[in-house]
């Protein structure tokens, strides 16, 4: 029995083991000259723990959107140090700074607040430029199946006429007199 | 056969019937609850089940990253043809719901339903209202469009000017975790559940205070329940033609720091008291409604003398409210916190 119970505790150590070594890469540290961006400014960005020569993206991340920032390589060490510039598009407010692997992981974050108000303000802007705001509805090209559709119209009128059976009138039997 | 299969149906139900304690459905009602205007509260309830069952399925859809909201929208409505008209009826099925709360609270209101022994029915009912407006809120802003951006940003101007109180609304109360993201938690738990909790409580005084409906000719309660399934079962007729005739909107992704849209027709009374009276009109507007209807039970009483202008004033505040929608709706759109254009 202790001989059964060690070997099925060796074989989920030794899953665990397997499912940690699994991680394709290292999760890093951030580390800023300030948490306080200045929209404009220039702020320097020190990563380490990073896997060794690993391509990563750094993104603002705010409640409604996200942009990119720049990229970077890390060296043998896992280490990078890099000079962000805050576009002048990042609407003041709290936001996250992350390390995006290439995979698409986020391996490093670091919250950071934005100062400085522009009128222009954006977050979810392309980083090609401000985008406009609008009221009007873009043109989607809406997804339309005849079954969907027509199972709906055929609910629409199953659902009527079972309503109106219902609705019939309470008959006298329905009725009952308190005393 | 034998006899048992042969009596197999009947004897089912009646095992069913047992089993499930149905026989405690078999109880009389006035007759007069049959009327509509006594199954406004119980059509609302088939427009939350409703609401509940398309939301159930939506969420498998919706991504609640600030990232990624829109475009799961926008993925649902332009490739999946069965969940884009679920959506649609989860939209319309909020429009129902709030237009047949109101009406149902309107209706309780002229025939002064909130009175002794219901007062506490009468707060439930309201504190459901508040809850509907925070799950029309929070729905509204996860589309993450225009729209939704411009409602956070009144949303957490708001939080602002309320002090403590707004600290849950404000993007920094919990930087791990984007403000949209914790929309989406408080619109798909936190507020079904305090819903549930509270509807629970509303049924509850409903069964053991009964309706304010009078009248000695009474019904079986079950009766009552089939006329209210039928007309339920109009409700989602009426929400389902409805989404396919006119399916729910979303807009461009959301640009911060400008006011160009209005909010959803539910938030127009707010809309244009933010119009007239900037953000103290926005705090005030739905702070006197509230205020209001959780004084009416204590002014409006049988001894009481506040009673007639209670219902005078019950009355113009909705003749404002109506008013103040359709004003809104045809006023141009303004800036009101200070954002461009």
């Amino acid at each position: 029995m202790t001989r059964m119970a060690l070997s099925v505790a060796g074989i989920v150590v030794g899953v665990l083991l397997s499912a940690t070594s699994a991680v394709a890469h290292d999760r890093g540290v951030l580390r800023l000259s300030t948490r306080e961006l200045v929209v404009g400014n220039a702020v320097r960005v020190n990563g380490e723990k990073f896997s060794p020569s690993a391509n990563l993206e750094l993104v603002v991340v705010g409640t409604r959107g996200r942009i990119a920032v720049g990229k970077v390589t890390t060296d043998s060490a896992g280490r990078f140090q890099t000079d962000l510039d805050v576009p002048q598009h990042v609407a003041p407010g709290t936001y996250r700074l992350i390390a995006v692997a290439d995979d698409g992981d986020e391996v490093a974050t670091v919250d950071v607040t934005v100062t400085v108000w522009e009128s222009d303000a954006i977050l979810s802007a392309p980083a090609d430029g401000p985008p406009t705001p609008s009221a009007e509805p873009p043109q989607l090209e809406r997804a339309e199946s005849p079954w969907v559709t027509g199972g709906a119209l055929v609910s629409v009128v199953g659902a009527l006429l079972l309503g109106l059976i219902a609705l019939r009138r309470p008959t006298r039997h329905d009725r009952t007199v308190d005393a | 056969m034998n006899s048992k299969r042969g009596q197999a149906p009947g004897g089912v139900l009646r095992s069913l019937g047992e089993r499930t304690a149905l026989d405690a459905l078999d109880y009389s009602v006035p007759a007069r609850a049959n009327r509509l205007d006594f199954m406004l509260g119980g059509s609302t309830l088939a427009a939350l089940v409703l609401l509940g069952l398309t939301g159930i399925v939506l969420t498998q859809f919706y991504n609640p990253s600030p990232v990624g909201a829109h475009e799961s929208i926008r993925y649902v409505i332009t490739s999946e043809p069965l969940v884009a008209l679920l959506r649609d009826v989860h939209v319309w099925g909020a429009t129902a719901a709030l237009v047949l709360v109101f009406t149902h609270l309107a209706a309780v209101f002229w025939r002064r339903g909130f009175r002794q022994p219901r007062e506490g029915l009468w707060w439930s009912g309201v504190l459901l209202l508040a809850l509907l407006f925070g799950l029309a809120f929070t729905g509204s802003v996860l589309r993450a469009d225009q729209e939704a951006v411009e409602a956070l940003a009144h949303a957490v101007a708001g939080a602002d000017a309320a002090g403590p109180l707004g600290a849950p609304l404000k993007a920094d109360f919990t930087p791990s975790s984007p403000l949209l993201t914790r929309m989406y938690g408080a619109h798909v738990s936190v507020l079904p559940l305090a819903l549930v909790t509270l509807l629970a409580l509303h049924l509850w005084l409903i069964r053991h205070l009964g309706v304010s409906a009078t009248g000695h000719v009474r019904v079986a309660f079950r009766t009552h329940l089939r006329l209210l399934g039928g007309i339920s079962l109009l409700v989602v007729a009426a929400v389902t033609l409805a989404a396919i005739a006119s399916p729910g909107s979303l807009l461009a992704p959301g640009v911060e720091g400008f006011e160009v849209t209005k909010p959803h027709w539910t938030f127009l009374w707010i809309y244009a008291a933010e119009n007239l009276f900037g953000m103290r009109g926005m705090l005030a507007a739905p702070a006197v409604l509230f205020g209001f209807m959780a004084v009416v039970p204590l002014t409006d009483r049988e001894d009481g003398t506040l009673a007639t202008a209670t219902r005078a004033l019950g009355v113009v505040l909705g003749v404002l409210m109506i008013a103040a929608i359709v004003y809104a709706a045809l006023a141009p759109a303004q800036s009101h916190i200070g954002a461009g254009m």
